[in-house]
C-alpha cells in the first residue's frame, strides 16, 4: 500500500513578516500528487488561499486551536470543497468572509474571490471600525470602481498600490487630507 | 502601477461618462413628454383597449423613452463592470441612441397620428437601436463564466427583447399594409406581456440582483431562488404570451398564476437583502422601490381580473397602467435616485482629489417632490381608470407631470454640481 504524503507549512512567520504566503504555498501545494494531505498553520481562517486551492483539487476544513491559530486540513481528492466557510448569513460585525491581517504599513483585507458586493461590505466594514491617521491595504481581484463613492462618502481616498505576490490588485486606502 | 494606469484599466470598462448620461438624459425627457401625452389624451382613457392614439403614443414613450433608454445606459455602464469585460465598442452604443431617438420620436408621431408610414419608419429605427443594444448585451453576457442567476436573467430578457420585436414588426406591418392580422389585439397585448415582463421585466430582475445589494450594502441575494425566480418568470411569460396571441383564457391564467409565484419568489429574495442590510437608512428612493415591489403582483392580480372577464373595461386599462407606469415605471425612478449621483461620482475620480460625494449631488427637494407627485399620479389615475372618471385621470396625469418636471431638475442639479465640481478639481491641479 503506498503511503499518502503530507506536507506542513506553518504560514505565521511570513505573516508576521508581512508576506503573502499564497504564491508559495500555491506552488508546492501544485507539486502535491492526488490524494496528497497538506495542513497549514496560521493566525486566521485564509478563505482566499483556500479557495484557490479549492480549484487545485483541493477539499479542505478548518478549525480553531486552543492557542488561537488556526488549523487548515487539505486533501487533493479533486473535490475542491472549501468546508467551515462562513456565508452571508454570517455578516454580522468585522468581515468573516475576507482575511484580515495587520502589518507593518497597517491593516491588510484581502477579498479575492468573494461575490459582489461582499467586498465591498467587508472593507466598509473595516474601515469604519477604524480610528485615527490608520490606513489599510486591500488586496483584490478587481478594480472597485462601486467602492470609490462609497469611501469618499466617509471620507477615505482610494489609491493604486500595484500588484501583490499573488499577481492580485492592491489598493490603499486613507482618511483624506 | 501609477494611478493613471489605474484609471486607464477602471475607464477600459467604465464608458465615457457622455454614453450613459445621454441616454438617461433622453429618459428624463420622454419621461416628461409621457405625462404630458397621457394628460392630453387623459379622456380616451378610462375603458381605453388599445389601438393607435396618444394613449398609446404615451405608453410607448414611457416603455421605449424612459424604462428601455436607461436599461441601454445602464447596462453599456454597469453591465461591463460588474462581468469585468469591457464594451465591444463605443462607437455602436452611440449609433444605438441615434437610433433609438429619432426612431421614437417618428413611431410616438405615427402612433398619435395614425399615419402608419411614419410609424412603420420609427418602428424600422428602434427595432434596429434594440437589435444593436440585444447584440452588444448578448455578446458581453456569452463571455461570462459565473454570475449565473444575472446571465441567466438577462438571457431570458434579450429572448423576450427578440421576440417583442418579432411581434411589434407584425403589428406596425398590419397598421401600414391596412390589415392582415386576424387577431390584432391578442397580438398586441401578447406583445405588451413579453415586453412589460419578459424584456423590462428580466431586465429590472437582473439589475436588482447587482443594484440592491450595493445599494443597501447587504450579502448578495439567494442564488438558486433567485435562479427559479427568473426561470419560473420566463415560463409564466411565454405561457401568458401563448395563451394571448391564441386566445387561449386558460393558458393566460396559468401563465398569471406563474408569474405570481415568480414574483413572490424574487421579492422574498430582495426582503432577505434588505433584512440583512448595513445600511439602515435607505432614504425616499427605496419607498418608490418597495411600492413598485408591491406593484409587481397587483399588476398580475389586476391582469388576471381582466382575463377572467371580470369588468375589462375599467381592469384592462389598470392593468396596462399599473403595470407600466406603475411597477417598471417607479422602480426604474427609485433605482434612478440612487445610481444617477453614484455613477456621477464614480466619473469624478481624480489623483489626488477628492470625489464629488453622493450627497452633495443629490437634489433632495425636488426628488422629495417628484416622489410625493409620483405616487399621487398613480393612485389618482388607478382610481380614475377603475371608476372611469376622466377629470381624475387628468388630475393624476398632471400630477405625473409635475413629477417628472421635478425629476429633470435633480438630474440638472447633478448635473450642473458636477460641472462645478470637476471646474474646482481643474483648478485645484492647476495650482
Amino acid at each position: 500500500m503506498s503511503e499518502i504524503s503530507i506536507l506542513s507549512l506553518d504560514l505565521r512567520p511570513l505573516l508576521a513578516a508581512g508576506t503573502d504566503p499564497l504564491s508559495g504555498v500555491v506552488e508546492q501545494a501544485s507539486r502535491l500528487p492526488s490524494g496528497a494531505r497538506l495542513q497549514l498553520l496560521a493566525p486566521f481562517n485564509p478563505l482566499p488561499l483556500r479557495r484557490v486551492l479549492g480549484q487545485m483539487g483541493f477539499s479542505s476544513q478548518a478549525g480553531k486551536q486552543p492557542d488561537g491559530a488556526w488549523r487548515i486540513d487539505l486533501q487533493r481528492d479533486g473535490r475542491g470543497l472549501v468546508e467551515n466557510q462562513p456565508g452571508p448569513e454570517d455578516c454580522a460585525g468585522l468581515p468573516p468572509e475576507a482575511t484580515v491581517w495587520q502589518a507593518a504599513d497597517g491593516h491588510h483585507i484581502d477579498v479575492r474571490g468573494l461575490p459582489m458586493p461582499l467586498p465591498m461590505l467587508a472593507i466598509l466594514r473595516l474601515v469604519g471600525g477604524l480610528q485615527g491617521g490608520e490606513q489599510v491595504v486591500v488586496h483584490h481581484d478587481r478594480q472597485p470602481a462601486f467602492l470609490i463613492p462609497e469611501l469618499a462618502e466617509i471620507g477615505w481616498s482610494l489609491e493604486p498600490k500595484g500588484q501583490g505576490e499573488g499577481g492580485e490588485l492592491l489598493f490603499l486606502l486613507r482618511r483624506f487630507q | 502601477m501609477m494611478f493613471g494606469d489605474f484609471m486607464m484599466g477602471a475607464r477600459s470598462r467604465l464608458l465615457p461618462m457622455s454614453i450613459p448620461l445621454r441616454f438617461f438624459g433622453a429618459a428624463v425627457l420622454f419621461h416628461i413628454a409621457a405625462w404630458g401625452l397621457l394628460l392630453g389624451a387623459a379622456g380616451d382613457a378610462p375603458g381605453f383597449m388599445g389601438g393607435l392614439g396618444h394613449l398609446l403614443a404615451s405608453l410607448h414613450f414611457v416603455t421605449l423613452g424612459v424604462l428601455a433608454m436607461t436599461a441601454m445606459g445602464a447596462a453599456f455602464q454597469l453591465l461591463p463592470v460588474a462581468t469585468k469585460r469591457p464594451v465591444r465598442s463605443e462607437a455602436a452604443c452611440k449609433a444605438a441612441f441615434w437610433l433609438m431617438v429619432p426612431g421614437l420620436l417618428a413611431l410616438g408621431h405615427g402612433m398619435g397620428r395614425g399615419d402608419g408610414l411614419v410609424l412603420a419608419v420609427g418602428g424600422l429605427l428602434v427595432a434596429a437601436a434594440l437589435t444593436l443594444f440585444g447584440l452588444l448585451v448578448v455578446d458581453n453576457l456569452r463571455r461570462v463564466k459565473d454570475m449565473r442567476v444575472i446571465t441567466d436573467q438577462a438571457w431570458i430578457a434579450m429572448a423576450g427583447l427578440l421576440t417583442l420585436l418579432v411581434l411589434a414588426g407584425l403589428l406596425v406591418a398590419d397598421y401600414a399594409l391596412g390589415g392582415f392580422l386576424g387577431n390584432h389585439q391578442g397580438l398586441a397585448l401578447a406583445h405588451g406581456v413579453v415586453a412589460a415582463y419578459g424584456f423590462m421585466g428580466m431586465m429590472v430582475m437582473a439589475f436588482s440582483f447587482v443594484l440592491i445589494p450595493m445599494f443597501c450594502l447587504s450579502p448578495p441575494p439567494d442564488v438558486k431562488n433567485g435562479q427559479r425566480a427568473g426561470w419560473l418568470a420566463g415560463a409564466a411569460v411565454l405561457l401568458a404570451a401563448v395563451g394571448l396571441a391564441l386566445s387561449l383564457t386558460p393558458l393566460v391564467v396559468l401563465g398569471g398564476l406563474l408569474g405570481l409565484a415568480a414574483s413572490g419568489l424574487h421579492l422574498r429574495v430582495m426582503f432577505k437583502v434588505l433584512k440583512s442590510r448595513m445600511r439602515k437608512q435607505l432614504g425616499d428612493s427605496f419607498i418608490l422601490v418597495r411600492l413598485a415591489w408591491g406593484l409587481m403582483p397587483l399588476s398580475i392580480l389586476v391582469g388576471l381580473a381582466a382575463a377572467f372577464g371580470v369588468a375589462p373595461d375599467r381592469t384592462g386599462p389598470l392593468f396596462g397602467f399599473l403595470l407600466v407606469f406603475g411597477w417598471l415605471l417607479t422602480f426604474l425612478l427609485g433605482v434612478l435616485q440612487r445610481i444617477l449621483p453614484f455613477l456621477a461620482s464614480m466619473h469624478s475620480v481624480r489623483p489626488g482629489v477628492k470625489p464629488a460625494l453622493v450627497s452633495a449631488l443629490t437634489a433632495d427637494r425636488p426628488l422629495r417632490l417628484h416622489m410625493i407627485t409620483h405616487i399621487a399620479a398613480l393612485t389618482l389615475v388607478s382610481a380614475g381608470l377603475a371608476g372611469q372618471w376622466v377629470w381624475l385621470v387628468r388630475l393624476g396625469a398632471a400630477c405625473g407631470l409635475v413629477a417628472a418636471v421635478s425629476f429633470a431638475l435633480s438630474v440638472a442639479y447633478l448635473v450642473n454640481s458636477l460641472r462645478k465640481h470637476l471646474n474646482n478639481q481643474m483648478q485645484h491641479v492647476e495650482k
